[in-house]
């Protein structure tokens, strides 16, 4: 038999080929008998975690007074020894703009329902602390140390209302290009988990559910904002009114953007050009920014465009998303088109400006706009005409959304337009924006 | 012989026409008279034209109000006038005429005209349904265009050409069925000249725009621009296609125009009050060469800024 004379040869080359992979076998049965058993062993750990955690994770709900039904679920966790639950700030943001309508209530593992009272909350880190009625109990302990790139982090919540869940994943770092640190997550938050706690395996909390961008990508408010605020609740007597929610909204508003702008103002912008002209570059690392240019032969004109955005918005309601900071440019030329037709294209290409906040007629009032023609210092002949739009927030006084565009009149058919977004900027910092974002842009030839 | 006694308007337009039967014809506000007048400055029997073998004669049946022959005035001795003389009594203007006097030869219907002149009315009805309806489609096609492409601008003026031929079309149909003529080309260059009053006019308001920035105010302007040229479309149409010629007659048609745009204008005040998430701020930018307005410094701007941060109370009220 073919099988057994193999085995009468004397050892050839490809006998002890043969011989080599025979012995691998063993080696990769034990790799892959590792493999299982790191997966086993995640597998407990996550199960471990769950089982550990899961009675100090609730089911948060919003519930309409009138029906008595959910209007909105999220989840939350004891924390700290008391009687205290965090969530984020956006789960329960109906019921801090609508107090009268909508109450809190949680469900724990067991299936218990009771309601709940608001303490305090940070918008800006998009957090909120609950207190519940009844004995204090131990809730999940804040963890001290900092993470490790790729360690497990096991986060926890209820998604679609399907009941509670962990779901297993690892720590990619903090988010870099941000005014607000964030934890990268590489593992699936689905809607429902937000404000659910983040979990390393010896079960302490390292973060609070709060976004996803899909594929894996979720985010984490870290640890560190959370201890803040429930330092600041320990420091309070009594909790926050429902009749001061609003002013307290406004003030966190205000704190930040004066951080925000502090930060942004007192930084050199680097100049880059565009065309023939100097523009702001990426003014921190706080902004993304991109690039595009047109380049088909047969255009009548050419246009390059730079266009940078902070990543940051502020959840304040389902209508009302503040903090972001846009500033675009794009230069257009063209040789092909008369000085009129190439100003309607430039009109065009103009015609509307926004935010990226999706504010309510409740939320804020009608933009003022100012139009002029400004003259630069250095060339007479180049002509800015300049628009600024403004629009007050009406429950957050001194708080606006400010738009700024100005198109150079075209030289020899060749323009620049520049333009900015401000949202929830007071009008000291949008007019010290407004002044820094002109004087940099200048005619380079 | 016989002659032709005309009765008509200051601008010499014809009235109405009486053949004398006789030698003579009197003419007076009496109803005796051959040619009655309502004229409440002619006399019972105010004038007599007569026919003798010497011509044509006119003379006064002593009234008080002159009667004038060209710029002569007639008094009760038969005064000689020629064929075609025009004569006033009051404030009637007659013209006479002897049988010999030649007449205008016969105007022919171009061929367009010929073509709506042929039709059955309910062809032409059709036929105007069918333009009004081309006029929205080719409207809404227009609108989709930009100009900055020279294709685009090529369309535009061939569609808006394209209009105004439907537009006269259907009021060719209109002078059809009204009074049996269509005057396709005076329909045409009333649709072409408000077009390009409207063309004009819509670019100084861009100029204004420019220079001023108010929007709001340049986008009532539009509206009253384009109530007037509809309105000033509309009164040559029907002057034309219904023979409403007096202010009064034709006012109900500017009264349409009118009302229309009062529609508008008070719609887009209205909106004025309503929320938008976008600002108000569009215009027409043009070559500096276009700016009237004087150029102030960055500082300036900045510094003039403040009125826009300061809202009315009612303004930032919440529901």
């Amino acid at each position: 038999m073919r099988r057994c004379t193999a085995y009468d040869r004397p050892p050839t080359r490809h006998r002890r080929g043969a011989i080599k992979i025979l012995l691998s076998v063993p080696l990769l049965l034990c790799l892959l008998a590792a493999g299982l058993c790191g997966v086993a062993q995640a597998e407990t750990e996550a199960r471990r975690v769950f089982e550990q955690a899961s009675p100090g994770v609730y089911q948060v709900l919003i519930v309409d007074a009138s029906s008595g039904e959910k209007s909105a679920i999220g989840s939350g966790f004891r924390v700290a020894y008391g009687h205290y639950i965090a969530t984020n700030f956006h789960v329960v943001s109906d019921a801090v703009h609508k107090p009268e309508k909508y109450r809190i209530e949680t469900i724990d593992n067991t299936g218990a329902r009771a309601p709940v009272a608001l303490v305090d909350f940070d918008v800006v880190h998009d957090l909120a602390v609950l207190r519940a009625e009844g004995e204090a109990v131990s809730g999940l302990a804040l963890a001290g140390d900092e993470l490790g790139k790729g360690e497990a982090i096991y986060s926890l919540g209820n998604p679609y209302d399907l009941g509670q869940t962990v779901v297993p994943g690892t720590y990619n770092g903090l988010l870099e290009r941000s005014f607000y640190q964030k934890l990268l997550f590489s593992g699936s938050l689905n809607p429902g988990m937000s404000g659910g706690p983040a979990l390393n395996g010896d079960g302490h909390i390292v973060g609070v559910n709060v976004a996803t961008s899909g594929n894996q990508i979720s985010f984490l408010v870290p640890v560190k904002y959370l201890q803040a605020l429930l330092e600041r609740v320990a420091g309070r007597e009594v909790a926050l009114p429902a009749s001061d929610y609003q002013a307290e909204i406004g003030r966190q508003l205000q704190a930040d953007q004066e951080y925000k702008y502090a930060l942004l103002l007192n930084l050199d912008w680097p100049a880059k050009k565009l065309g023939d002209m100097q523009v702001a570059g990426e003014v921190s690392a706080y902004f993304k920014c991109w690039g595009d240019t047109s380049d088909e032969e047969d255009n009548l004109y050419d246009v390059s465009e730079s266009a940078c955005t902070s990543e940051d918005t502020i959840f304040l309601s389902s209508s009302l998303q503040t903090g972001a900071v846009d500033y675009q440019y794009s230069w257009t030329t063209s040789d092909d088109l008369g000085a009129l037709r190439f100003h309607r294209l430039l009109t065009d290409s103009n015609g509307r400006m926004y935010t990226r906040n999706p504010a309510g007629e409740d939320d804020v009032t009608n933009y003022q706009c100012d139009v002029a023609f400004i003259g630069a210092a250095t060339s007479p002949r180049l002509v800015w005409r300049t628009v600024q739009c403004v629009r007050a927030y009406k429950r957050y006084s001194g708080l606006y959304d400010v738009l700024f565009l100005g198109v150079m009149l075209g030289r020899d058919q060749r323009s620049l337009t520049g333009h900015f977004a401000l949202s929830g900027v007071s009008q000291a910092n949008a007019r010290a924006f407004t002044s820094k974002f002109m004087a940099l842009s200048s005619w380079d030839s | 012989m016989g002659f032709v006694v005309e009765i008509t308007s200051r601008s010499g337009r014809v009235m109405e026409r009486y053949k004398a039967t006789g030698a003579s014809v009197s003419v007076g506000r009496g109803y005796d008279n051959d040619v009655i007048v309502a004229d409440p400055y002619v006399d019972v029997r105010h004038a007599v034209i007569e026919e003798t073998s010497a011509g044509l004669t006119v003379r006064a049946c002593g009234t008080n109000t002159p009667v004038h022959a060209g710029h002569q005035i007639v008094g009760e001795e038969p005064w000689p006038i020629h064929s075609g003389a025009g004569i006033t009594l009051g404030r009637t203007h007659l013209k006479v005429y002897d049988l010999r006097h030649p007449v205008a030869p016969v105007q022919a219907f171009d061929r367009v005209e010929q073509f709506f002149a042929s039709a059955t009315l309910p062809g032409n009805i059709g036929i105007g349904l069918v333009a009004f309806l081309a006029i929205g489609l080719i409207d809404m096609v227009l609108r989709s265009y930009t100009e900055v492409e020279i294709s685009a601008v090529l369309q535009e003026i061939i569609a808006s050409i394209g209009i105004t031929l439907l537009w006269a079309v259907f009021w060719s149909v209109v002078a059809r069925i009204s009074r049996g003529e269509p005057r396709f080309f005076h329909h045409w260059l009333a649709a072409a000249a408000a077009v390009t009053l409207y063309t004009f006019g819509r670019f100084l308001l861009d100029v204004v725009g420019f220079n001023t920035g108010s929007s709001a105010t340049v986008e009532v302007l539009s509206f009253l621009l384009e109530g007037g040229c509809l309105a000033f479309a509309l009164t040559l149409n029907l002057r034309f296609a219904l023979r409403q010629t007096t202010p009064v007659r034709h006012a109900w048609a500017q009264g349409v125009a009118w009302v229309f745009v009062a529609y508008i204008v008070m719609t887009s005040w209205s909106f004025d009050d309503l929320f938008s998430a976008y600002p108000d701020y569009e215009a027409t930018l043009l070559p500096d060469d276009w700016r009237v307005v004087p150029s102030i410094s960055a500082d300036a701007f900045v510094a003039r800024s403040g009125h826009l941060y300061e809202f009315p109370a009612e303004e930032l009220k919440t529901d």
